[in-house]
């Protein structure tokens, strides 16, 4: 065993020990052994093509790229054109081309056409010309497919960094706007960027983040999921801490809030901290609907909270414990579609509750139109044989489709999905001491949120500790030209907004 | 210096720990204790109990402003010396941990009384505990944030009391002052155990951020307790009459039992519910209170270990001994006695003692 | 990560340990109606116990049972031999008491299982039957639905017009402990398959049935009692030469909206005076003859007045007479009069039979309604 284990550490060394001689090694005066060195690195790559040609100076050249990463368009007119007819000099100044660079190790060259650049070696010279010539296969500029909004902005973030750094800058076209860059990732190293304003966000969290994000060893970051459990603070907590989205409003307006976002190459979603608990039930689109509506529409968000996190339970407390709440004629017509269910309330708020959250995971996996079906086949159809076979009562439908109907009040998918899985203990508890076990179940979950801090802000903010003036944005949406400070919550350096008043009257 | 500066608590905060500390099980049976003591004129010994303890408390903050930094443990052995100082320690952590321990076996038998009967002791004190542990953990700033959480939370209920009051029978308060003033001066004594909470200024001053306000705060605190407290006795004073008052253990209870609404009916039972995380607060704070004399006394930094040891000794205890309704009243006469001698006698002392100790240090230094 | 698995022990602990509260409301016997009655038995009653069926198979909506037994607890427990789940009183709507039993003995000790088990329904009401509860019970309801509901419907819309009081067990409770009031409830009575109030029923300060008041003194006693929250309708038969003689009919009705007290009390006299000015606004809403309203209606209301003090009056003697005071006076001698209360407080009705106690109603219509 312990032999085995030995040969293989050997084995392992002496491997990277030979991958990194290779690479580590500067180029040479020869065009031919130069070539063949990296071909060598790439001889189980049948996208890696080359050309080589004579350039209009008259010495031998090679440019070499990886076919499908580049842009042909620009390789042929910008690159290869002046080169054979324009220009004597195969020098990094004279030729037409934006963004060049140039390096002398392998190893640069091989990450440059790993990632999309083009190389261009000349005989006798120890420098390569590295071209920016990305051209990678990327959709379109769509609007949000999980975030959709009536008034806000159609455009979401897509899975190129550079773009999605624009499509924010585009709405915050300020010195402050600070930008830095990072590389995650040992094996493919991915760009993260961390933007926030420099003269609102707090330091001492852009600090910690950073730390953060500069102590990641990992292999590879392939979505910005992947890096919220780096970097958040209670990774086994049931509630997200930090906000994904997909809309470059959203982040622009976190950011003039303080906080600060980070965003990761290849992925099309963003990540705003520091978040409190009752930021996930607010939208961008609460700021363009009229106060009294936004108002409306979060009293019901919270409403919908309660409701998906304890309706069911309470169902089973009040039929196990505490049948002595209902009102006499309630409590007959619950009776009379109770005798005919064999089960215990909680068995049959768990046989309903497992297939409304199957129906549910199943449809957002499916294209629209078979989606729809499972939906009616699976809530309509299944409820109404369920009852009629006597395996759950009607109210018990009825509990369980307001349920469901309450867990998608919640705007971010996140807390929906964190609520449907508090509503199973809080299910059993109910059923183990009713309504006593409820109300402890709420003072847990209080509890853990209490308890959590997120970069250093309480995650109860602004309700425990109260911070009375940001509750002009909680429940009532105070308008918007009443709202003169910036969330304490977000913990910013610069506490006022600028200019948010309203001239009153006629002055 | 600043030891207590990590944890420090803001104005707010401090109300609400304080306000939800006095509001404990001390509601539910005040209008019979005030009516057994002194009838219908009983509302007039809460406030006046409720001015006592403004009084006492302003003392309180008096003392602590010249020891802005220490708790009471660490000022009495600067009093007293080490060995005296540390005595009076002691007591007062036995006096704060069986409040706690009261304040808990109390809510445990009026629940179930209430709504479980058949459930073992044991089994509630195992719920009960998992929140008082996840809440006393973490010191004074996530228990104040508790606090307001709880306040929030429970908000509706003051409102559904004050829901009863349609059928007030406002005869039932006449003539006033019937037995004469001094029967009703007796009775202060009597209310005195539903305002206790107030005294934790003593250990949560040197939290406060914002000290000068803490004057205000604490009598914000009491202002807020003796609102529940006073309607609650009103409330009670004109639905019942004094004789069926007495016959009720829980008068307050049972006046909810009256609400019907067309969608819910007998709402004592979610209303108990619903109260234990007022009451779970108070024990949260005394609890914490005596962790933090051991842990003075010790010289220890951390409590959870200490916090360890009171929950199991609180669980072992609901398994082996489960106490009458009577044996509480009766312990928790003894403490309202103890806690009169301590909070009142033993506060207005120490200030008078402190004036004297200050007076006579700059003296010495002179 | 620690604290979780401290909390998953716990669950476990929790699991295993359970609680054995929990009960299924399908399974349960919800008793709806709780009847006494006497029984040929030497010291025992007859319990009843009506409970809903919920069962599909079953003709009946609900279910009867009768148990003889010393106590209330004793005939739990043969009810329990025939109940075919476990019997819970939370729900209670209805207490059914004979007027037989009344006469004879004081059933508030009895009750006592019903106030002391928190669990148990305070808001019942209470009804006592002129008659034999088992008939009463056994009444025709096909046409009607469940008797633990119908019957309270029929008393609390009665309640509503001012035919009777409205007794809940919390309020009867009261009633018996409170030394200024005697109780009062309901009554009802069977008359040929059909349930009807009659009226309020009395009990003295024993608990013991005293007398019976018809509907329209209920409404008069709801007047005392200060129990106005409903339009109270009154009728009158005014004298046939107040009315001159061209009408046949002499009978008119008026809603009672608005009533506002006012109360002098006088202490000094050996016994207790008091004094009430009723100022009433009503309606009229039914006049079987002519008057001239346009100039007359002050005489009009002068007549009322009279008619109307001259009911109380009558009321008043007939309390006094069998030392009844349901409508509460003793409150007001105990609020205005309290150094004499506290020597009389455990006798008050029979000092309030020697007190007196006077009424001046002032009616005042407002309303016509479109015709005068």
């Amino acid at each position: 065993m312990s032999l085995l284990h030995f040969f293989k550490k050997q084995l392992q060394s002496l491997s990277t020990k030979h991958h990194q001689d290779s690479s580590m090694q500067s180029l040479s005066h020869d065009l031919t052994a130069n070539f063949k060195h990296i071909q060598s690195l790439f001889s189980y790559a049948p996208d890696f093509t080359y050309k080589s040609f004579m350039s209009k100076s008259g010495s031998h050249c090679m440019l070499l790229f990886l076919d499908n990463l580049v842009d042909q368009e620009k390789l042929n007119n910008q690159i290869l054109k002046p080169l054979q007819y324009d220009i004597n000099q195969v020098n990094k100044d004279a030729i037409p081309f934006d963004r060049i660079e140039e390096k002398n190790k392998i190893s640069d060259l091989e990450n440059a056409l790993l990632t999309g650049n083009s190389v261009l070696l000349e005989e006798g010279q120890t420098n390569a010309l590295i071209f920016s010539t990305q051209n990678f296969p990327l959709r379109s500029i769509s609007e949000p497919k999980t975030e959709s909004t009536l008034k806000g902005s159609q455009q979401g973030f897509i899975e190129s960094i550079g773009k999605n750094i624009a499509l924010i800058r585009r709405y915050l076209p300020n010195r402050q706007l600070m930008i830095k860059s990072y590389s995650v990732g040992k094996r493919a190293p991915t760009q993260v960027a961390l933007i926030f304003l420099h003269d609102v966000a707090n330091p001492e969290i852009i600090a910690e983040v950073e730390d953060r994000i500069q102590q990641i060893q990992v292999d590879s970051i392939i979505n910005t999921g992947e890096l919220i459990e780096y970097i958040e603070d209670h990774p086994s907590s049931v509630f997200p801490q930090i906000l994904q989205t997909e809309r470059p409003d959203a982040v622009a307006s976190h950011l003039l809030q303080g906080r600060f976002a980070i965003l990761v190459d290849h992925s099309p979603y963003s990540l705003v901290a520091p978040m409190t608990f009752f930021n996930f039930f607010s939208v961008i689109d609460d700021y363009s609907n009229r106060w009294m509506t936004t108002t409306f529409f979060r009293f019901l968000r919270y409403w919908g909270f309660f409701i998906a996190t304890s309706l069911p339970a309470f169902y089973i407390a009040t039929l196990t414990f505490s049948y002595e709440i209902l009102p006499v004629d309630l409590l007959f017509s619950i009776g009379e579609s109770r005798i005919q269910v064999p089960f215990h309330p909680l068995i049959e708020a768990l046989i309903m509750e497992v297939s409304s959250v199957t129906i549910n995971i199943a449809s957002a996996r499916l294209t629209a139109p078979v989606g729809q079906t499972v939906g009616i086949v699976g809530g309509v159809i299944l409820g109404q044989a369920a009852v009629q076979a006597g395996i759950v009562s009607n109210i018990m439908v009825i509990v369980i489709a307001i349920t469901t109907l309450s867990t998608f009040i919640i705007p971010n998918t996140d807390v929906s999905s964190s609520v449907q899985i508090i509503r199973f203990p809080m299910m059993i508890i109910a059923s183990l001491f009713g309504f006593t076990g409820i109300s402890i179940g709420y003072m847990i979950i209080a509890a853990l949120i209490i308890n959590m801090e997120s970069f250093g802000v309480s995650f109860g903010n602004p309700v425990s500790p109260i911070h009375l003036h940001e509750w002009k944005d909680l429940m009532i949406r105070f308008p918007n030209w009443k709202i003169h400070e910036r969330p304490v919550s977000a913990d910013t350096v610069q506490a006022q907004r600028d200019g948010n008043s309203r001239q009153s009257g006629d002055q | 210096m600043q030891k207590y500066a990590y944890n420090q608590i803001s104005l707010m905060q401090y109300i609400f720990l304080l306000y939800k500390t006095q509001l404990g099980i001390g509601v539910f049976t005040l209008p019979r204790i005030v009516a057994e003591d002194v009838g219908h004129d009983g509302w007039i010994s809460i406030l006046l109990g409720y001015m006592l303890s403004n009084i006492v408390s302003i003392l309180v903050i008096k003392l602590m402003e010249k020891h802005p930094d220490q708790t009471l443990y660490e000022i009495l052995p600067c009093f007293f010396g080490k060995w005296v100082g540390n005595l009076i320690n002691i007591i007062l952590i036995l006096f704060t941990l069986i409040g706690a321990s009261i304040v808990i076996f109390g809510i445990i038998s009026i629940v179930q009384v209430w709504s479980m009967p058949k459930s073992h002791q044991f089994v509630l004190m195992l719920l009960f505990l998992v929140p008082v542990y996840l809440v006393t953990k973490q010191g004074v700033r996530n228990m104040s944030n508790y606090a307001q959480f709880v306040f929030l939370f429970t908000m509706w209920q003051p409102l559904l009391i004050m829901s009863t009051i349609y059928d007030a029978e406002i005869l039932n308060f006449l003539p006033i002052f019937s037995e004469g003033i001094p029967h009703v001066l007796e009775g202060v004594r009597g209310t005195l155990f539903s305002f206790m909470g107030f005294e934790m200024s003593f250990f949560l001053y040197p939290f406060l951020k914002d000290k000068k306000h803490a004057i205000r705060g604490v009598i914000i605190a009491n202002t807020l307790c003796l609102n529940i407290l006073l309607s609650v006795t009103l409330i009670c004073f004109s639905k019942f009459s004094q004789e069926e008052i007495l016959d009720f253990i829980w008068p307050t209870l049972n006046l909810l039992k009256t609400i019907q609404t067309p969608v819910l009916e007998r709402l004592e039972i979610p209303f108990l519910s619903f109260y234990l995380p007022v009451v779970l607060i108070s024990v949260v704070t005394y609890l914490y209170i005596s962790l933090l004399g051991i842990t003075t006394l010790t010289k220890k930094s951390n409590h959870i270990p200490y916090l360890w040891i009171v929950l199991l000794a609180w669980t072992i205890l609901s398994i082996f001994y489960t106490p009458s309704i009577n044996t509480l009243g009766i312990v928790s006469d003894w403490w309202t006695e103890a806690s009169i001698y301590i909070v009142f006698y033993f506060s207005v002392f120490l200030w008078g003692y402190s004036l004297i100790y200050h007076r006579w240090q700059k003296r010495g230094l002179g | 990560m620690k604290y979780l698995q401290i909390m998953f022990i716990l669950i476990l602990l929790l699991w295993t340990t359970g609680c054995d509260d929990f009960l299924l409301i399908e399974e349960v016997d919800t008793i709806i109606v709780f009847g006494l009655d006497t029984s040929d038995k030497e010291g025992a009653f007859t319990f009843f116990e009506a409970s809903p069926v919920f069962s599909e198979t079953a003709d009946k909506k609900y279910n009867i049972k009768k148990a003889v037994a010393h106590s209330a607890r004793e005939a739990r427990n043969i009810l329990n031999a025939q109940a075919t789940g476990h019997t819970v009183g939370g729900k209670i709507q209805l207490v059914i008491l004979g007027k037989n039993l009344l006469k004879e003995k004081n059933i508030y000790p009895h009750l006592d299982v019903l106030f002391r088990d928190p669990k148990n329904e305070i808001n019942a009401r209470m009804l006592v039957v002129d008659g034999d509860v088992d008939q009463f019970l056994g009444a025709d309801m096909k046409d009607k639905g469940r008797i633990g509901i119908v019957i309270p419907d029929i008393m609390r819309t009665t309640h509503r017009v001012g035919g009777t009081v409205d007794t809940l067990l919390l309020d009867y409770h009261r009633q018996m402990m409170d030394k200024r009031v005697t109780p009062s409830m309901s009554e009802m009575t069977k008359m040929e398959d059909e349930l009807i109030v009659t009226g309020t029923a009395l009990l003295n300060r024993e608990g013991l049935y005293a007398q019976s008041i018809n509907r329209r003194e209920s409404s008069l006693l709801l007047m005392l009692q200060r129990q106005t929250n409903n339009p109270l309708s009154l009728d009158f038969r005014l004298p046939e030469d107040f009315v001159k003689a061209e009408n046949e009919r002499t009978e008119m009705s008026i809603n009672i909206d608005n009533i506002n007290y006012e109360t002098q009390v006088n202490c000094d006299q050996e016994n207790f005076e008091l004094m009430i000015d009723m100022d009433i606004k009503g309606d009229i809403t039914q006049k079987l003859f002519y008057f001239d309203m346009e100039n007359r209606k002050q005489d009009f209301e002068k007549q009322l007045d009279k008619q109307l003090a001259e009911d109380f009056e009558k009321l008043i003697a007939k309390f006094q007479q069998d030392e009844l005071d349901p409508a509460g006076f003793g409150r007001y001698a105990k609020a205005y009069c309290y150094p004499q209360w506290k020597k009389i407080k455990n006798d008050w009705p029979k000092d309030f039979a020697k007190s007196k106690v006077t009424i001046r109603p002032h009616i005042e219509i407002r309303d016509y309604g479109v015709q005068y």
